[in-house]
């Protein structure tokens, strides 16, 4: 039986609320239950909407006790203190038990300049790094930055959530060959095809199962994995191993 | 309601199901300038429906719709070799007037050709503007299916839909995309007018579309599309099939609905000259 694991839900409520939204960490599992996601790596929606001190303390609170989610937390600049220094971030996060912190760079730049000293932290600690394109935005001049952002840190393990539901395979394609670190989700991989042939070229293990929600109609995303064509070890990797694999490689 | 029908788990199950024969009302077999597809010709399109199992697609080249001479070459060429499997739109492309008069033959003479795709987007054209009235007059008189690109973009919002729909109601207009980011517009129209009907390309991933659009619209009003090769089938069947609806809804969507508008199509044309 396949195990799925989704690096990428959220519950919470938002400042303008998505029809599907759930408010509550518990009324996620419940969901979960009903279409059959074993796990899931969750964002509360206060992360981003109002503010990570907020939203990263809530999704501790929240996920207590609720063994199949995973919480994460959002960084910001350590220059402005708002979630401690560097090395106070981190072993909060140690305590708190998160291994995967979200960039949601609607207020900042994710560069080296702002963000060095974090993300030669992550390297160390092989921590992984979900990038929103969403939030970015699907410009050329967004996937530039993002290229730039490997450049000066070519081992940081970085998720990239796509960003629309268009053929984006022109720009990630690059990044996965020459970046080991770089791994896309699949919750707004729609391109025909293109899960199987991603495979065929580079391997599973850099293709995480994500539903995307509350953004993405659940279930899409299970079905078309499920029927790509793919063997079960690359079924399987996808579906939740590379995840597990990925948190389980974290050193904190 | 439970989610896991018995229809939904041999979807899971089996990715296809015989009794629930899909009908893709928007597909386009061939390569498309910005994006990469793997397997745009005809053979992987049919390799995709098979997988998915969807009986019949209807498109329109990508290539018709920027040359109208030579580009729906292929799709005459896809229709002689595979009637069974698919049916065709004629794209037009507004800028090319004269070649309007081949468009309107095609639809009476040419198996398989079931009406128009349009694009105003895509040809910075208003579905409004005058260049398109011949054509949709033509589909007007003729009951054909005409699937118009929509969007909350001024030149093919529900406004613009609004209007053609009611000059000519006897063309069946296909809201491709259910007005992208208009959904309240789209539901309205397919809601209130006989002969629109929302069509759900992209739109079945939207979080909570296909229930308000079932609720409030009606299932027998909405029909499945793909955009093949764009995007893959079981991602938007998933969408359908997980969805809080009932599985008359979802046959509904997914044939039904597609399988009478084709066969109205098909009965207005038994006056039809005879094939070439």
């Amino acid at each position: 039986m396949i195990e799925w694991f989704d690096c990428h839900a959220e519950y919470g409520r938002r400042r303008i609320p998505s029809p599907l939204q759930v408010p509550t960490a518990a009324d996620l599992v419940n969901l979960y239950d009903q279409i059959g996601i074993q796990r899931a790596l969750v964002v509360h929606s206060a992360m981003y909407e109002q503010h990570p001190a907020v939203g990263n303390a809530l999704n501790i609170a929240e996920t207590r006790g609720l063994s199949t989610l995973m919480p994460t937390w959002a960084i910001l600049p350590p220059q402005t203190v708002e979630l401690g220094g560097v090395a106070e971030f981190i072993e909060s996060m140690s305590q708190a038990g998160v291994r995967a912190l979200w960039a949601f760079p609607t207020s900042y730049l994710l560069n080296g300049i702002t963000f060095g000293p974090l993300f030669d932290a992550m390297v160390l600690r092989r921590i992984p790094l979900l990038v929103n394109m969403d939030l970015l935005g699907a410009t050329p001049g967004n996937w530039a930055a993002l290229t730039a952002l490997l450049t000066e840190f070519p081992d940081l393990r970085v998720i990239i959530t796509l960003p629309t539901y268009l053929g984006f395979d022109r720009y990630f394609r690059p990044l996965i060959e020459c970046f080991r670190g770089v791994h896309i989700t699949t919750s707004r991989y729609l391109l025909e095809g293109g899960v199987k042939s991603f495979c065929e070229h580079y391997g599973s293990r850099r293709l995480l199962f994500s539903s995307g929600f509350p953004d993405v109609q659940p279930g899409g995303s299970m079905l078309a994995l499920l029927h790509a064509g793919l063997n079960e070890e690359d079924l399987t990797n996808i579906a939740g191993g590379n995840l597990f694999r990925l948190l389980g490689e974290v050193e904190i | 309601m439970k989610r896991i029908t018995p229809l939904v788990q041999a979807f899971i199950d089996h990715g296809r199901v015989a009794d629930c024969p899909v009908i893709d009302m928007h597909c386009h077999p061939d390569r498309f300038r910005d994006s990469y597809f793997p397997h745009p010709e005809p053979q992987g399109i049919i390799a995709t429906m098979d997988r998915c199992g969807i009986r019949r697609a209807v498109v329109a080249s990508h290539a018709g719709m920027v040359d109208p001479y030579s580009g729906s070459r292929a799709t005459l060429s896809l229709l002689r070799n595979h009637l069974d499997r698919f049916l065709a739109y004629w794209g037009i492309n507004p800028h090319y007037p004269e070649a309007f008069e081949e468009a309107q033959a095609r639809t009476l003479d040419t198996v398989g050709v079931i009406g128009y795709k349009i694009h105003p987007m895509w040809h910075d054209c208003a579905l409004t503007d005058a260049r398109y009235q011949p054509i949709l007059q033509w589909a007007h008189d003729h009951q054909l299916i005409v699937l118009v690109h929509t969007a909350n973009d001024p030149r093919c919002n529900a406004q613009q839909c609004l209007i053609v729909a009611q000059r000519y109601p006897n063309m069946t207009l296909l809201l491709g995309h259910s007005c992208y980011d208009d959904y309240a517009g789209a539901i309205a129209l397919a809601r209130e007018h006989e002969n629109i009907y929302l069509e759900l390309t992209m739109v079945a991933s939207v979080p909570g579309f296909i229930e308000r659009a079932v609720g409030e619209a009606g299932s027998h009003k909405i029909v499945f599309g793909t955009d093949l090769p764009w995007f893959n089938p079981h991602f938007l069947l998933g969408c359908v099939l997980y969805s809080q609806i009932t599985d008359d809804d979802r046959h509904a969507i997914l044939h039904r609905n597609a399988e009478r508008l084709l066969a109205e199509v098909a009965h207005h044309r038994l006056d039809a000259a005879p094939a070439r």
